[in-house]
């Protein structure tokens, strides 16, 4: 009689090894089981795609499909803009502008930065105001305002056109176009740019034949006029001064008189210099001036 | 006995740690089988309503997540006596446990039922220095108690304040806020073999699980199968288990007396296997199929057949009665029962006003056994049942996991033993604080 192998029936011991025990345990701990139901799958995944990167000619096909893809979408006729109107602008601003935008039309609107074209305007001297926006139809419109130029400055090389504020708004080589403006000079003349506004107001009409302002010591004014004679104004106060000088004029008529340096540097102590070739024969003229 | 308290008092701060996490084991280590309930404390408990009990008796603070019954290997009478095998027990218990719950659990709770528990009445009192009762007063009377001789190999499984007087009224649960001259304290403290616990404790040990509270198993499935009434009133608890039967007197809602019989379910299989000269599976399961204690005329018609693998056809093929089978039975559980009477008679179970006796645990869910205990142990025997919990599977909600459900409520709700209340130290007073003060401002 053939002996039954009992063994295969035997049941096997239905705890867990201590190994297994300890494995289970491991496996049911928080961070283990975040890692398996997340980490794993995230692997799974990112890795194809990690691997089909790593080669350099995929990721240049992929690179060259991509930017295709993207450009066919932005180059859409809806998206096209094909003119560029200024507004606003004289035809030389309007040629500057054309020059320092440098577009070629036609061209996608997404590859427009509106900021920094409205930036670039902006940069050109005499742009006061700018904005750019696209219009329906394909136009990119610029609308400028520009610096209303003020004063004309005397430079060592050439002149400068400011505008009321001493704003830099151009250079010139001679002041042919710009004859009409006031001129000044002097260093740091354009800082105090105003204060020659505001005295070229003041004397307008008043005193003819004024040649320009010169600024001194980078701290006041000297009218100088056609005829060499020169108006020192104190660094305080000037149009207070000017209104003196026109007091004195209406009565006395001082400026017509042969002096050759008006100082009204200290308003309490005016002093008239006369010509230096006269010097030595003093004027009665000049002594009949009250101080 | 300092020792002691300081383990306890760890067992606390880790139960305290575990609920902070919010996912506790429980393990009942039984002689038959081994549960394991993982509880999930989710912090939901409603507040308490006017009644002092909220839902679920207060118990809807946690739900159970994950079960696991397995058979119990290595353990007689309720004592381990393979460490390996029950490692293995409890392993495979924990793995199917944790496996259901799908969390890892790193606390447990556990409840001893051998270790022939022994129970003392402690007093103690003393003088209230502030009139006022407060904590410190109650941890002083608790250390007051005159700790018996017990022998040198048994260590202190509970020690439950059970009733304060203050001034000669007693019956106080929480004398603290009274107002009186001197208080004192009636302590139940319940001691086990310290190897039963230490073995007991090296085996949750291996399963790499901290061992966060123990307890009586007398107690804690009282616990789950008296309801408030007979806990107030006085009641027994028998747990009739696979090795041990556990007693246990409740009264005044406190546990006063806890007693073991080294005599279970388990004899019963074993008488049965003998007097049939059958393998003792196929008598544990003739004897829950077939069995009970109570034979009528119709039993002797009801014909169990028995197989058995011997290999000897006469003695394979055999079939017998049921009412032969009640015959093999009702001796055994007489005898449990009558047992247990006389331990119950010996604490002193007769003087106390109500005798509800509350019998659950596996083998009380043999047929008839309630008539049978009443004409043994009196008129007021009940079947009890564990109470529900949340999420319990319906398969636990039998009387043979009365155990395990109770030590779930211990984890919930364990009652203020004596190492609750941290004593009055004796060099630290608000002087020394100034010590320190001036110490800081002499050196500095």
């Amino acid at each position: 009689m053939q002996q039954i192998n009992f063994s295969r029936f035997k049941k096997q011991d239905p705890a867990p090894s201590r190994l297994r025990y300890k494995l289970s345990r491991w496996m049911l701990s928080p961070s283990i089981k975040k890692a398996v139901f997340y980490g794993f799958p995230l692997i799974i995944l990112v890795t194809p795609i990690l691997i089909y990167f790593q080669d350099q000619k995929n990721k240049e096909q992929f690179k060259v499909v991509a930017s295709d893809l993207y450009r066919k979408v932005i180059e859409r006729p809806e998206f096209m803009l094909d003119a560029l109107s200024i507004d606003g602008a004289s035809d030389r601003l309007n040629a500057e502008i054309r020059e320092v935008l440098g577009l070629h039309f036609p061209i996608s609107s997404f590859d427009l930065d509106l900021a920094e074209l409205h930036e670039r305007i902006l940069s050109l001297p005499p742009v006061k105001i700018a904005e750019a926006h696209i219009k329906g139809g394909g136009i990119l419109h610029i609308k400028v305002e520009e610096k209303t130029p003020a004063l004309i400055m005397k430079k060592e090389i050439g002149f400068n056109v400011l505008s009321e504020h001493g704003e830099y708004i151009r250079s010139l080589h001679s002041r042919d176009h710009f004859s009409d403006l006031p001129l000044i000079t002097g260093e740091g003349a354009e800082n105090a740019a105003s204060q020659a506004t505001a005295i070229f107001k003041a004397i307008y009409g008043n005193v003819g034949q004024v040649r320009g302002l010169v600024f001194v010591g980078q701290r006041r004014w000297n009218i100088v006029m056609k005829s060499g004679q020169v108006i020192m104004l104190p660094e305080k106060d000037a149009l207070q001064a000017i209104q003196k000088i026109l007091i004195l004029d209406k009565t006395e008529q001082i400026l017509s008189r042969q002096i050759a340096v008006f100082d009204f540097r200290l308003p309490s102590r005016i002093t008239l210099r006369v010509p230096s070739d006269k010097y030595g024969q003093i004027n009665s003229e000049v002594i009949g001036v009250r101080n | 006995m300092i020792e002691l308290y300081h383990t306890q008092r760890a067992m606390r701060a880790m139960r305290s740690a575990a609920l902070q996490r919010g996912v506790i084991a429980v393990l009942d280590i039984g002689t038959s089988k081994i549960g394991c309930l993982i509880l999930k404390f989710d912090g939901t408990e409603t507040n308490i309503d006017g009644d002092g009990v909220g839902s679920l008796a207060g118990h809807s603070g946690f739900q159970v997540i994950g079960s696991a019954l397995t058979k119990s290997r290595g353990i007689e009478y309720g004592e381990i006596v393979s460490m390996p095998e029950t490692e293995r027990a409890i392993r495979t218990a924990l793995q199917s446990a944790q496996k259901l719950a799908n969390s890892r659990v790193d606390h447990a709770i556990a409840c001893v039922s051998g270790g022939c528990p022994r129970s003392y009445g402690l007093e103690g009192s003393i003088d209230i220095k502030n009139e006022i009762v407060d904590t410190n007063d109650i941890a002083d009377v608790l250390e007051s108690c005159r700790i018996p001789d017990y022998d040198s190999d048994r260590e202190v499984l509970h020690a439950q304040p059970v009733n304060f007087s203050l001034d000669h009224k007693t019956g106080f649960s929480d004398p603290r806020g009274q107002i009186g001259k001197s208080l004192s304290v009636d302590m139940h403290m319940l001691t086990i073999k310290e190897k039963t616990i230490q073995d007991l404790a090296y085996c949750i040990k291996r399963c790499d699980l901290e061992l966060a509270g123990v307890a009586s198993s007398s107690y804690v499935s009282a616990l789950s199968s008296l309801v408030e009434d007979e806990k107030e009133l006085g009641a027994a608890c028998i747990d009739l288990g696979g090795g041990s039967t556990n007693i246990s007197i409740f009264w005044k809602k406190h546990m006063i007396f806890a007693e073991t019989i080294k005599m279970g379910g388990e004899l019963v299989t074993r008488d049965i296997s003998m007097g049939l000269q059958v393998p003792s599976s196929t008598a544990e399961r003739i004897k829950t199929r077939n069995g009970g204690v109570v034979a009528t005329g119709l039993d002797d018609r009801e014909m169990i057949e028995i197989t058995n693998e011997t290999g000897d056809w006469e003695l394979d093929r055999r079939i017998i009665s049921r009412s032969d089978l009640i015959g093999i039975m009702r001796p055994r559980i007489e005898e449990i029962l009558e047992e247990a009477r006389s331990r119950l008679g010996g604490a002193g179970f007769d003087d106390l006003p109500s005798q509800k006796i509350i019998l659950t645990g596996g083998a009380s869910q043999v047929p008839g056994i309630d008539s049978l205990a009443s004409k043994i142990l009196g008129q007021q025997v009940r079947l009890g049942r564990p109470m529900r919990i949340h999420r319990l599977p319906q398969a636990y909600s039998g009387s043979n996991c009365a155990g395990l459900v109770g030590l779930s409520l211990f984890a919930a709700h364990p009652q203020d033993e004596w190492w609750d209340f941290s004593p009055r130290s004796k060099n630290f007073s608000g002087q020394s604080v100034s010590r320190v003060f001036r110490w800081f401002k002499d050196n500095w």
